[in-house]
């Protein structure tokens, strides 16, 4: 790669423009947040800062958001670890089929999983509660999904798959000479299992689990759907509260900021050492050629795993899609899931008359695809100059990319509320171009993985030969660079488009009155109590994700699950 | 076709200097290898002249026209520089053709459809790929891809023609094959090439002249093939050039030995060089072939400590005085008689010719 001798050429343009857009979309946000937080009048206020987190309800959600996060994640790395074992390690029957099957509850909203397991278990009119009451004949329910259970349980039914991805993954990486050399010193299975391959797992099963603490303690959607009724809070959902019961009040702005400088400080936090394990991991397991590990042979249990395995699929993703299609099937929400009582008015009722899900549906289209269109290209550009490009400052711009990994939707809503509102001249708030912003803010980070892995696939010599064949830079890259990250390119836009179709925690806090998206509308017809509308318009969500996936794959070639952000 | 002249390059890569008033001319029409040991710099070199990489000094000519200058901030970027490029990795595009990617540089160059068609059937049939034109490299072996990215370089009939290692990847049969082949393409179509390469086979069968790096970036001797072979100018190039002898020696009493051997060496020694022996300047240097060996007699007197057989060749390890000798024999010779020496005996050593050189020009690994 070469630029020119000119004091500002190509390359110089390119880097300008880069980092331009992430400073402008992502940094400013953020630090207007930290600066919001803890600086009042010119003078930093930690006095401030101690009494806001003093408030009971503040201290409440930090201490919700840090127990749902600790508690999700032993029970996601448990059940990733275990099902991960199981699939990659073991002779259970139908291994790849399985596989693939728990990757499903990753594609799953887990919000709308959250309102399907309400409609299940609330105490007072949840289907199985119902069901047992009458079974036994008792006035009260057996399950409480309004709880930190309820949500601990459900968040981590959807989040499992982070672990469960990274600890497969590199159990079919690893090396199977450790452990058969461990056999030759005449070590048994459980023995190998317990002292070689556990300990060279630990990186991956640290890094799965400290991506699902990231997400748990930013999580907006199940917390709001299963908590506030009962009046737990958790950060985010706190934030939201807070900023909407006072219609937008400085106060209110305020300690949100500083609930967000805790989501953005314990993000780092969990970033640096999840980076830490990796690079401190990486010099033993991979080896990247094919293997064949050592089987397990489950024997008398092979059946018994395979159906709890199954069952656990029927539970977590079978019960509640069929939940969420029964429901949004039923005239009125209530009523037995008779034939009788079924009908499609529901359906159209949202899709061609009711104008807050046209709407909303339209806005989740024209936005999702405005977004992933404009971040994918710009994600493109700037993997081009951090992967390809040699310019100075580029330091800057690598820095730069690495944030938007680390910052929740929650924060990116505020930041742009900061950012966007007037006091910096242009004022976007209530408007669909505030949503836009904050989409390319929270799905940057998608773009520049896929796009930035795709470049570095192609050799450098494959655009230099094009330069010595005559091409020009742009030609270079039109000819040569990219055709061949195209499927890269593809990939992002429906990484970051799909997510942001049923998107929620953001969109949550800067919809206006004409900007609803399918995931405030859905969020905001189960708060009304508009059930089978809710779960009409879920429904729809979950089709055009199933659709969406299948198009990726057509694409792409590779299964590939969008998930992570609702 | 053109010549290239470098005048006094220096490149520098953060603090790392890789070389430093480089000054060589490729003459038109010639086959030129940059010969050296990896990391030495000459790809650099070359990537300066394909104008990937900036000068920190110098210039860089092609033909008449001054392409990179880093005094005078000029700089001809590579497409305007009519050459052609091969790389060691091939840089076949993946998702073109064979003929796909031949006729690329005639599509940039607005060649008629036409005549770009009969060239770049031209060009593939001159590398003997004709009939694979639709193939996509994903379908063709490694030789193959080569041969393609060879006649993409050629197909513009550019003024030279860099070539990085090319061959590197293949096998040893390939190797052997397209090197022939590069050769006899020079020969039809008269280009200047630069060849890039730390193979001192490939350089000594294909240039018309070489030129020897060393470590440290510096150029330590050009000439051509025969002449850099047979008379080479320093330790370090005798080294580079083939499996080399460095034989320590001592001068005692006004008699030259072999550093810890008992037995005075009989060789023809110049009187300047027993100078220089007698300043502890220089060791002597000679090829494995270049010793006799016989089992009495002989110019010294050494052990077979090890005897490897090779098939055509023996090759013997012999142990004179302090200093551990390789020597070799014609299989057929060395079994005349049913009785090849053995691990063990005694032999005698006599040398047809010895270099000496300095000590200080020939680098550590030498001695490992």
């Amino acid at each position: 790669m070469t630029g020119t001798d000119r004091k500002f050429g190509l390359a110089e343009l390119l880097l300008l423009f880069s980092v331009l857009v992430l400073v402008v979309v992502v940094a400013v946000p953020i630090l207007l947040i930290i600066w919001n937080a803890f600086v009042v009048d010119g003078g930093l206020n930690i006095a401030g800062v101690a009494q806001v987190l003093s408030q009971p309800d503040v201290f409440q959600a930090v201490v919700n958001s840090l127990v749902i996060a600790a508690a999700v994640t032993v029970l996601s790395t448990i059940l990733g670890v275990f099902f991960a074992w199981l699939v990659s390690r073991t002779d259970l029957p139908f291994k790849e089929t399985m596989k693939l099957l728990f990757l499903v509850p990753f594609m799953l909203p887990s919000f709308i999983g959250a309102i399907a397991w309400k409609i299940l278990l609330s105490p007072r009119a949840g289907l199985i509660n119902k069901g047992l009451m009458s079974l036994f004949g008792t006035e009260q329910a057996l399950f409480n999904i309004y709880s930190l259970t309820g949500i601990i349980a459900v968040e981590s039914m959807y989040l499992f798959p982070f672990v469960f991805i990274q600890v497969s993954g590199a159990l079919e990486r690893m090396d199977p000479t450790l452990e058969e050399s461990a056999r030759i010193s005449g070590a048994g299975l459980l023995t190998i299992t317990r002292r070689i391959t556990l300990p060279l797992m630990l990186p991956s099963i640290a890094a799965g689990a400290l991506l699902v603490a990231l997400y748990s303690l930013a999580h907006f959607g199940v917390p709001a759907v299963l908590g506030t009724e009962a009046g737990i809070f958790n950060i985010p959902t706190l934030i939201y509260q807070k900023i909407y019961a006072s219609g937008g009040r400085f106060e209110a702005i305020r300690a949100g900021t500083i609930l967000s400088s805790i989501l953005v400080i314990a993000a780092a936090l969990i970033l640096y050492s999840q980076n830490r394990i990796l690079t401190a991991g990486r010099f033993q397991v991979i080896a990247g050629k094919s293997v064949r590990p050592m089987l397990l042979k489950l024997r008398g249990l092979k059946y018994p795993l395979l159906a709890l395995s199954v069952l656990y699929i029927a539970v977590t993703v079978l019960l509640p899609t069929v939940t969420i299609f029964l429901v949004a099937l039923l005239r009125t929400y209530g009523l037995s899931f008779a034939l009788e009582n079924m009908t499609l008015h529901n359906f159209t009722y949202i899709l061609f008359t009711m104008k807050l899900t046209r709407d909303a549906i339209w806005n989740s289209f024209y936005l999702s695809l405005a977004a992933a269109l404009v971040t994918m290209l710009v994600g493109t550009l700037i993997s081009y100059v951090i992967v390809k490009m040699r310019v100075r400052g580029k330091f800057l711009l690598e820095f730069l990319g690495l944030l938007p990994f680390s910052v929740p939707g929650t924060v990116i809503a505020l930041g742009v509320i900061l950012m966007w509102s007037g006091k910096f001249g242009v004022n976007l708030y209530n408007t669909a171009w505030i949503i836009f912003v904050a989409y390319i803010a929270r799905y940057m980070a998608f773009a520049l993985k896929s796009t930035s892995a795709a470049l570095e696939q192609v050799g450098d010599s494959l655009e230099e030969a094009a330069r010595a064949c005559g091409a020009s830079h742009w030609q270079a890259m039109k000819d040569v660079v990219l055709p061949l990250i195209k499927p890269g390119m593809v990939a992002a836009f429906f990484l970051i488009f799909l997510p942001a179709l049923r998107e929620l925690t953001t969109s949550v806090l800067l919809y206006g009155p004409t900007t609803r998206t399918i995931g405030v509308a859905i969020y905001a017809l189960n708060e009304d109590g508009e059930t089978v509308y809710a779960a009409a318009l879920s429904a729809v969500a979950l089709i055009i994700i199933v659709i969406g996936q299948w198009v990726i794959k057509q694409v792409t070639g590779t299964t590939k699950i969008a998930g992570g952000g609702s | 076709m053109a010549d290239v002249r470098l005048e006094k390059l220096g490149a520098v890569f953060g603090a790392h200097r890789v070389c430093e008033g480089f000054t060589l001319t490729i003459r038109d029409g010639e086959c030129f290898s940059l010969l050296g040991p990896s990391g030495c710099g000459k790809t650099v070199v070359l990537r300066m002249i394909a104008g990937f990489e900036h000068p920190s000094a110098g210039e860089v000519f092609i033909g008449d026209q001054l392409v990179s200058s880093a005094a005078g901030k000029v700089h001809v970027p590579t497409e305007s520089r009519n050459i052609g490029v091969v790389f060691q990795d091939y840089a076949v595009w993946p998702h073109k053709t064979v003929f796909g990617n031949v006729v690329y540089p005639l599509q940039i160059q607005k060649v008629a459809a036409a005549e770009a068609k009969t060239r770049t059937l031209e060009a593939i049939a001159q590398v003997h790929l004709a009939g694979l034109e639709d193939r996509y490299p994903s379908q063709l072996s490694g030789g193959q891809q080569q041969r393609v990215a060879l006649a993409r370089a050629l197909v513009s009939r550019p003024k030279i023609m860099l070539l990085d290692e090319p061959l590197t990847n293949l096998d040893a049969n390939l190797r052997e094959e397209m090197r022939f082949e590069i050769k006899d393409l020079q020969r039809r179509t008269g280009v200047t090439i630069l060849y890039v390469t730390h193979d001192q086979e490939v350089a000594l069968a294909i240039s018309d002249r070489i030129g020897i790096m060393g470590a440290d970036g510096s150029l330590r001797q050009i000439g051509d093939p025969h002449a850099i072979y047979t008379d080479p100018k320093d330790g370090f190039v005798f080294n580079f050039l083939g499996v080399a002898n460095f034989i320590p020696v001592e001068r005692r009493n006004g008699v030259v030995h072999i550093q810890g051997s008992d037995l005075p060496l009989r060789a023809e020694i110049s009187p300047a060089a027993r100078e220089r022996i007698a300043k502890g300047e220089v060791v002597a240097a000679c090829r494995p072939f270049e010793i006799d060996l016989v089992r009495d007699g002989g110019a010294t007197r050494g052990v077979v400590r090890r005897r490897v057989f090779l098939g055509p060749i023996v090759t013997y390890f012999i142990t004179v005085g302090a200093v551990e000798i390789r020597a070799q024999q014609e299989a057929a010779e060395a079994f005349r008689g049913g009785r090849p020496l053995e691990e063990g005996e005694a032999c005698g050593l006599t040398f047809q010719a010895l270099r000496w050189y300095d000590k200080a020009s020939i680098g550590k690994e030498a001695f490992a």
